[in-house]
């Protein structure tokens, strides 16, 4: 989950505090979650949203600065600067799709949007990376 | 091309995810927020240790089933409204949204009720009417340096506009009380544009109550008008 939330925010210790606060929330409502698991998952992705919302308005600026290590390969560094510039919803998409290899329809579900929308947004972030990656 | 790309996200993903949680070495500024930050890390790792065996232990068998239970956000008044359940498939009402994979062709905007922590918010897509008025609404709306938006809190929290294109902005538009914030595509910058009177929040306010919502937010909603 802190994995996830990192590569949402970017942020190691924006992340720890989402999901912190996630986990917090899920202990309050444990008796009455159906799906303690995919709850959880909700809430991290809302609360990151939230998060990179309130972070874009204080920066007023720049995509979110990701710092990674100094040893960090060259080709993960370019991976991380190219996702990082994607859109909020097209980061959410990829990240949702390629790193938690969730399958299109549940993402729609988490987003609450349609799994077409998830496509095209896949698709266009897609078609973004590559574009960034290869140039 | 494409299935390559797909398969080094899969492969190089979790290394952009470990490398980013992983301290820079030798960076006193990290030693520093890692040594202010270790009881909460601590705590952090035995609620999830705890929080985690709970969830293996009471997880139902189909993990992909949707959650029936939701976060119960506050009214402005700070009293809970009860948040109805969201049974499987039973997402908000919304237009079609065009299945075209052609890259160049514009979406439609989509508005999000932000309201909810715990379930997806509301969506709908605007008409092309409404994202006409939205466009002319913005547009009037001067850039400030000044404005702070409001941090979020429980209940509702104002709209986000994604996708949204005019003749002066394109991006994703935070839509509160008397700020709009702007994430300008495609270099993600941020401008805030000042909206005193609350004008675009009370637009979209409207066109949200003519959408099928539950009656708490509808409630919630109607208090901006």
């Amino acid at each position: 989950m802190v994995q996830l939330a990192v590569l949402l925010t970017g942020s190691p210790t924006i992340a720890e505090d989402v999901v912190q606060d996630a986990f917090s929330t899920v202990i309050e409502r444990w008796d009455k979650l159906d799906n303690p698991g995919g709850y959880l998952r909700t809430v991290v992705v809302n609360n990151c949203h939230q998060e990179h919302r309130r972070a874009k308005v204080r920066a007023r600026s720049e995509p979110p600065s990701w710092v990674l290590p100094l040893d960090t390969p060259h080709e993960i560094v370019e991976l991380r600067d190219a996702v990082a510039r994607l859109s909020r919803r097209q980061r959410t998409i990829v990240v949702l799709r390629y790193f938690l290899d969730l399958p299109d329809d549940e993402i729609a579900n988490m987003l609450g949007c349609k799994t077409s929308t998830v496509r095209s947004n896949a698709h266009r972030a897609i078609a973004h990376l590559r574009r960034e990656l290869s140039s | 091309m494409t299935e390559q790309l797909e398969q080094r996200l899969r492969s190089q993903l979790p290394h952009v995810a470990d490398s980013l949680s992983t301290p820079s070495t030798g960076s006193v500024t990290h030693a520093t927020v890692r040594h202010r930050w270790a009881p909460r890390v601590a705590l952090l790792g035995l609620v999830g240790l705890l929080a985690t065996g709970a969830v293996l232990l009471g997880q139902r068998a189909d993990d992909s089933a949707p959650q029936t239970l939701v976060a119960a956000p506050l009214a402005s008044n700070g009293t809970a409204i009860e948040e109805p359940a969201a049974p499987p498939g039973d997402l908000p009402p919304r237009a079609e949204v065009p299945t075209a994979m052609d890259e160049t062709s514009p979406e439609p905007a989509l508005v999000t009720i932000l309201v909810f922590s715990g379930r997806p918010n509301p969506t709908w897509q605007l008409t092309a009417d409404q994202d006409a008025q939205l466009q002319l609404a913005v547009d009037q709306l001067t850039v400030t340096s000044s404005a702070n938006q409001p941090d979020s809190t429980l209940g509702f929290n104002g709209f986000v506009v994604e996708d949204f294109r005019s003749d002066s902005h394109q991006g994703s538009l935070t839509v509160s009380e008397t700020v709009v914030a702007c994430e300008c595509y495609p270099d993600g910058s941020t401008i805030l544009l000042a909206d005193p009177n609350g004008s675009v929040l009370r637009l979209l306010a409207v066109w949200a109550l003519e959408q099928p919502l539950d009656a708490a937010v509808t409630s919630i909603i109607s208090e901006h008008h």
